[in-house]
């Protein structure tokens, strides 16, 4: 019992405890941050390269298109303007066949008192 | 006339459901095999050669099992709820095209349609855990519930840039679009948030909190047994497998292979190559789950709030902002 009176309090050291390592020593593996995002970005420049390219091919295709069909337009009215103009004649033939039987019948006659000239707005099928 | 197109549309369906069901059920083995491979284990290897049988076996087992019901469930909707995961992860294939025209819609909105339906899969988890009164399927189904909801936006911010980077819904136009490159390499980033959030919409590791095996029995399906088990088992794996096929669409130029190949056989090698293409995502689905622990509840909702969501927002800027700095718009007459 003698250790009672010459009492030494446990005390930290002078300064105090170093601070506890917690951090965990795991080697550095892999690539840096740095290295991924610009390879990353890399790689995303030469894909939008890409899509840029084919995209600017796909409308190039169809700005093509679209003159190539309003150049051909004169040939396609004439086309339309040639067909109509068959059938026309196909139903008045058709008519005059039709109405042979009926005395005073004047087949292809316009249906208005005037002889103001009105475009087909029917093609006759 | 009506009745043999209405047969001939029936065996057209079937054509393409048949083979799912059995990818799906062949999708459970790859993942018991693979899984057993990484943990230097055998796997099944019983039943067929190297139990390539295995899911058959585990079926017919299943299917002779007797089916429990909770006393105090609302029985309906406790039969309803697997039946609903199933059909609507069985009908998102009805857009998905397995080559140039093979596909039993090329409906003109088809990418809305897979996110619509695979959204409505949402009510399958909800209805399963409320009807089933059990406390554990409850809280499976709520977690299931708002982690399906939440990551529903990341999947379909990603699914949005693929549509800005085409101008189309249409899934064959996407994959069309693909031809001089894979979107992979333009939407390297875009990618890997759709993938993520793949794993999160199909419930997998390491966002599998749903049916966290060491915590909540089974998740919102503990009560579920027998048969109608079997149905929320297909339907999960069916979502995994549908999940790996939009991938390969959306990212990896779906059927398209590279002019390396040329399709000039008699057998159909795009489907082969979407196939190809799908086991491989299947494989990183597995792989997944063999390397990734399970992420905590709370970090799997700041992930996905704080971190993918702003990611994909910012993306979905970016992309559009791209295309028309550079003049590369796609659709621009």
């Amino acid at each position: 019992m003698s250790g009672f009176h010459g009492f030494r309090q446990d005390m930290p050291p002078p300064g105090g405890y170093e601070p506890i390592k917690y951090k965990r020593n795991l080697p550095v593996r892999g690539f840096g941050g740095a290295v991924v995002f610009s390879a990353v970005t890399a790689i995303c420049v030469f894909g939008f390269w890409r899509v840029g390219k084919a995209n600017g091919e796909k409308r190039e295709l169809k700005r093509e298109q679209a003159w190539s069909r309003i150049n051909i337009v004169p040939l396609l009215l004439a086309e339309q303007d040639r067909d109509a103009y068959r059938r026309q004649q196909a139903a008045l033939s058709r008519e005059k066949e039709i109405m042979k039987d009926y005395p005073g019948w004047e087949a292809g006659k316009s249906a208005y008192n005037s002889s103001r000239y009105t475009p087909n707005t029917i093609v006759v099928l | 006339m009506t009745i043999l197109s209405t047969l001939y549309n029936l065996l057209e369906v079937l054509i393409v459901l048949v083979p799912i069901l059995l990818a799906v059920a062949f999708m459970t083995i790859i993942e018991r095999k693979v899984l057993a491979a990484m943990q230097r284990r055998v796997g099944p290897n019983k039943v067929g050669y190297y139990g390539v049988l295995q899911p058959f076996a585990d079926a017919l087992k299943l299917v002779v099992k007797e089916t429990v019901v909770p006393a105090q469930a609302t029985v309906s909707l406790f039969y309803l709820a697997p039946v609903i995961t199933l059909v609507f992860s069985l009908l998102g294939w009805a857009v998905i095209p397995f080559g140039a025209g093979l596909t039993i819609s090329d409906f003109p909105l088809g990418i809305l349609y897979t996110l619509a339906i695979s959204s409505i899969g949402v009510y399958g988890v909800l209805f399963a855990g409320w009807s089933a009164n059990s406390k554990y399927a409850f809280l499976g189904s709520l977690r299931s519930t708002a982690q399906m909801i939440s990551y529903e936006l990341v999947l379909g911010s990603a699914i949005l840039i693929v549509i800005i980077m085409t101008g189309s819904f249409n899934i064959t136009t996407i994959i069309e679009n693909q031809e001089a490159i894979w979107f992979v390499v333009p939407l390297l980033p875009v990618f890997i948030v759709f993938f993520i959030s793949a794993l999160a919409e199909t419930n997998r590791t390491p966002f599998d909190l749903p049916e966290a095996e060491s915590e909540l029995v089974a998740g919102f399906f503990t009560e579920h047994s027998g048969m109608i088990f079997v149905f929320f088992f297909l339907g999960e794996y069916c979502s995994i497998v549908l999940m790996s096929t939009l991938t390969a669409i959306l990212f990896f130029g779906g059927y398209n292979m590279p002019e390396l190949f040329i399709n000039d056989t008699f057998v159909n090698l795009q489907s082969i190559v979407l196939g190809l293409k799908t086991c491989l995502f299947c494989f990183l689905f597995v792989w997944f789950r063999a390397t990734l622990p399970r992420m905590r509840y709370d970090g799997l909702m700041v992930f996905c709030w704080t971190g993918m969501l702003p990611i994909a927002i910012a993306l979905v800027v970016l992309v559009p902002s791209i295309l028309v700095a550079f003049d590369i718009i796609p659709y621009q007459n």
